[in-house]
């Protein structure tokens, strides 16, 4: 793309006159067909397009100028496969999202974060801001405004990528803002990178019910979840920084989804400071405790490495098993026919005809570094509606949480001293992380006997000094976590 | 033959309502509207369709009210989709010489080259349907090869035509509900490409443009055609287009609409109120809220009204990412209690980014709410919580 744009550039040294371009576009306005050859029309970008224009793109493909909105909205529609439209500079006041379905291919590229923005904070109905459908499809270089729903809503798609895409509710953390930033859902080779996400009423920066995904060097922040990987397998997840939300970086199955998640690979993010009080009007993240840098939950065959954990006042890793969020086991079966994906080789709960997928099990914690956490949980404010924060706070008092916080549901054996009477039947693995405590909370006997107002102390927990026996272990049964597959990455 | 002259009596009727704009009132006699004037219906599902509506022959306004070509045969729904209280008009057509296949579930099986207008129409004030009646839209569906083509024309007043409008467009419309309230709606003529929101169904893992009105239980009622109040579908078979008809009496029905307004909701009680709430959720709801649908079957949440099983229409099911439609409710359904289900905050409420249906309304539809508030409120009680 940059040696592309570095031609265009040079070709752009030819001598057309400004004027002259000016009127040829504003005749092709009106003249039906020549918006398709907009591109070829010169050798010079028009005004507005100084990064990109339709000159580093084949045919088919569009310029639409800031100020055009209606043409944007029209083209949107109609879209042959492999059509780019390209965006110019300025702001992109939109009164309904912008729709893309039943083509492939599609490319929409604006000139950058904060320079080709699409703002939709006057919309009066109930839409997104970029909502859409196709397969292989590619976003890049430009800022999405105060949506009403999800900013970027990408769905059933195989192919997509996401790239110096930021998303934001411009008056800041609040109630009212759109729910999801970035929100690939239900799709196949998913690549989001260099994003920005801030300020979503739930997840700034998700991704869901998808198969082979990468994201990286992306920040979320100022969002009730930073980074979600959600019922999603094989996921490489590293360079990112979630720092400000309420929940940092998470992993997570819920229950009645057919993508049972597996092999999440996050390494090499930071994780600092979420501490933003809970904005969440409601929904399953409205029970997240401020300060938490990560919860896995839910899920199985995840690895954690090399990430820098700092000054989340909560916790900086919760291990935890779905029951602890949704007590009916029967809520989280799925019936065999009906699974999306690849679900061999998991050691869930299974009946003759199902699997269940609230056990976590093979999750290994590694190398990652810890400080400054766990010293003032959900921010001093704890409340009933965020019960594991309130759980911990009854618990630790004054003293510090530990780093690693893992619910030891359904061990077959726990002792708070001896580390020869705990159970590692889930595989949960810590190993060579710096600055690192641990937990087994015996939240499968705690939780019944807190809701009955019952709470343990401290030392009714198991809190192993290093190496953590018996979770000093490395290895995952079946293997090393798998890579995703990513076609746009040559992979 | 012979439909094409009944047809033509409801189209004369239509041109007898001139000043009034009314909807549509098929009792009037032939004022002797000529055939002559109307061009052949020519719309194909290939390509992209003019930009006039009147080139196609389908529709055209005339002293202000919408006419339908004679060829079209004009139908309703028992149990119609809410649109912020706007009047719809429908109507097909099926290219001369062939039938439409019969199907005792999901819709009609309309044959290659059938044709499905839709027309949305406001009046001033809806307790007097018939007077000051505006079109907005017409919206224009083709049976192509496989799947069907949506296309969105906006009507003007001042032309007395439609045009073709794929990028959409939102109005606001002001206007007296049938109860009385003075209504402000941020009306949504929807994109070419929102209309899939509803009409893309998956098949066989792909999304493929379908229709949602024209079932069979739905269209199981009474109309009006050539002055002679008549069943829909025994129509449709007299017409020679729906051969395969079986006894009507073994035809499934929906719920009427209409008769639960007459009734009165909070009449309603028991297995009628059970099927009035569940036929109401399903049209409004299951177009998306089914396995089949796109967008919808991400919540896992479904709504079709032959849906029996209670935890995935909703009851103690708690949602998978509800966000600020969750309104710190746990469960889209807690039976017996309306004002903890998600289900109906989020067809109460106007706030964006937290309504149902996801698309097509901008005002809370108060007889809709009551029919369901009130299914809630007799559920069986069941404890929710573990």
């Amino acid at each position: 793309m940059r040696s592309v744009a570095r031609l265009s550039s040079a070709l752009r040294q030819r001598p057309v006159s400004f004027g002259l371009a000016a009127a040829s576009l504003g005749l092709c306005s009106v003249l039906a067909g020549c918006s398709t050859d907009d591109g070829d029309d010169g050798d010079k970008a028009p005004a507005g397009f100084s990064t990109t224009s339709c000159l580093d793109f084949p045919a088919p493909c569009l310029n639409i100028a800031a100020g055009q909105e209606a043409k944007l909205q029209e083209e949107s529609q109609l879209l042959g496969d492999g059509t780019t439209i390209v965006l110019g500079e300025g702001t992109f006041v939109l009164d309904n999202q912008v729709t893309i379905r039943q083509a492939k291919g599609v490319t929409l590229i604006g000139q950058g974060i904060d320079k080709t923005i699409l703002n939709f904070g006057g919309m009066k109905v109930q839409a997104n801001g970029v909502d859409v459908i196709g397969d292989d499809f590619r976003i890049e270089g430009l800022t999405i405004e105060d949506a009403k729903k999800d900013a970027l809503r990408v769905e059933d798609s195989d192919g997509v990528t996401i790239r110096k895409v930021k998303v934001t509710w411009t008056a800041g953390p609040k109630t009212e803002n759109g729910a999801y930033g970035l929100y690939p859902v239900k799709c196949v080779h998913v690549l989001v990178e260099d994003c920005e996400a801030w300020n979503a009423s739930d997840a700034g920066l998700y991704v869901g019910q998808s198969r082979h995904v990468v994201v990286r060097n992306n920040l979320a922040s100022g969002n009730v979840a930073g980074i979600e990987i959600e019922n999603t397998q094989f996921a490489d997840v590293y360079g990112n920084t979630a720092t400000n939300n309420t929940a940092g970086l998470a992993v997570f199955d819920l229950p009645g989804n057919p993508v049972i998640g597996r092999d999440i690979h996050v390494h090499d993010n930071i994780i600092e400071a979420n501490n933003m009080a809970n904005f969440a009007p409601g929904g399953t993240v409205a029970e997240i405790p401020a300060g938490t840098g990560t919860f896995i939950l839910a899920s199985r065959r995840v690895q954690f490495d090399n990430n820098i954990y700092k000054d989340n006042v909560t916790v900086d890793i919760a291990i935890l098993n779905g029951l602890a969020i949704e007590g009916k086991a029967s809520k989280w079966r799925l019936a065999n026919d009906k699974l999306v994906g690849d679900s061999s080789g998991l050691d869930l709960p299974s009946d003759a005809t199902g699997v269940s997928n609230y056990r976590t099990s093979d999750i290994l914690i590694r190398d990652n570094t810890h400080s400054g956490g766990g010293a003032n949980i959900d921010g001093g404010k704890p409340g009933i509606k965020r019960q594991l924060g309130l759980l911990l706070s009854i618990v630790y008092g004054s003293t510090p949480v530990d780093s690693v916080v893992y619910d030891g549901w359904g061990e077959s054996s726990f002792d708070a001293k001896d580390a020869s009477k705990n159970t590692n039947d889930n595989r949960v693995c810590l190993k060579g992380n710096t600055g690192a405590s641990v937990v087994n909370l015996h939240l499968d006997v705690v939780l019944p006997a807190a809701l009955k107002g019952t709470f343990p102390k401290l030392e009714d927990l198991y809190r192993p000094a290093a190496p953590f026996a018996p979770y000093d272990c490395d290895a995952m049964q079946g293997g090393p976590i798998a890579a995703p597959t990513m076609p746009q990455l040559g992979q | 033959m012979r439909r094409h002259r009944i047809a033509r009596f409801a189209t004369a009727a239509l041109l007898l309502s001139l000043g009034a704009l009314a909807v549509a009132c098929s009792e009037e006699p032939d004022a002797g509207g000529d055939d002559g004037a109307w061009p052949a219906v020519a719309l194909t599902a290939v390509g992209k369709p003019p930009p006039l509506l009147s080139t196609t022959g389908l529709a055209r306004l005339e002293n202000g009210a919408l006419v339908y070509h004679p060829d079209l045969v004009p139908y309703e729904l028992n149990m119609p989709l809410f649109s912020d209280y706007a009047l719809k008009r429908r109507a097909f057509w099926v290219p001369p010489g062939k039938t439409i296949g019969w199907r005792p579930d999901g819709t009609l099986d309309f044959p290659e080259g059938s044709i499905i207008v839709k027309s949305f129409l406001f009046a001033a004030d809806f307790r007097e349907p018939e007077k000051n009646v505006r079109a907005i839209e017409t919206r224009v569906l083709v049976r192509g090869a496989e799947d069907w083509k949506a296309w969105p024309y906006i009507w003007d007043a001042t032309t007395g035509d439609a045009t073709l409008e794929v990028g959409g467009h939102v109005e606001t419309i002001a206007f007296v509900d049938p109860e009385g309230q003075p209504r402000e709606a941020s009306y949504l003529v929807p994109q070419r490409n929102q209309c899939l929101d509803c009409h893309d169904q998956l098949r066989e893992d792909e999304p493929h443009t379908t229709i949602i009105g024209p079932k069979a239980r739905l269209l199981n009622r009474d109309n009006v055609y050539g002055g002679e109040t008549v069943n829909q579908l025994e129509h449709f078979q007299k017409l020679g287009l729906l051969p395969d008809l079986p006894p009507i009496a073994q035809v499934d029905r929906a719920t009427s609409y209409d008769e639960i307004r007459a009734t009165g909701v909070a009449n309603l009680t028991g297995e009628a109120l059970t099927r009035a709430a569940r036929d109401y959720l399903d049209i409004n709801c299951a177009h998306c809220h089914s396995p089949a649908g796109v967008e919808g079957n991400t919540s896992q949440l479904f709504l079709h009204h032959d849906q029996d099983n209670p935890f995935l229409y909703g009851v103690c099911k708690a949602p998978s990412s509800a966000g600020k439609g969750g309104f710190g409710r746990k469960y889209d359904v807690v039976p017996g209690k309306p004002d903890d289900s998600i289900l109906m905050y989020r067809l109460e409420t106007t706030t964006l980014g937290a309504m149902m249906p996801d698309i097509g309304r901008s005002l809370e539809h108060t007889l809709g709410s009551q029919l369901v508030r009130k299914w809630i409120e007799e559920l069986p009680p069941v404890q929710c919580n573990r």
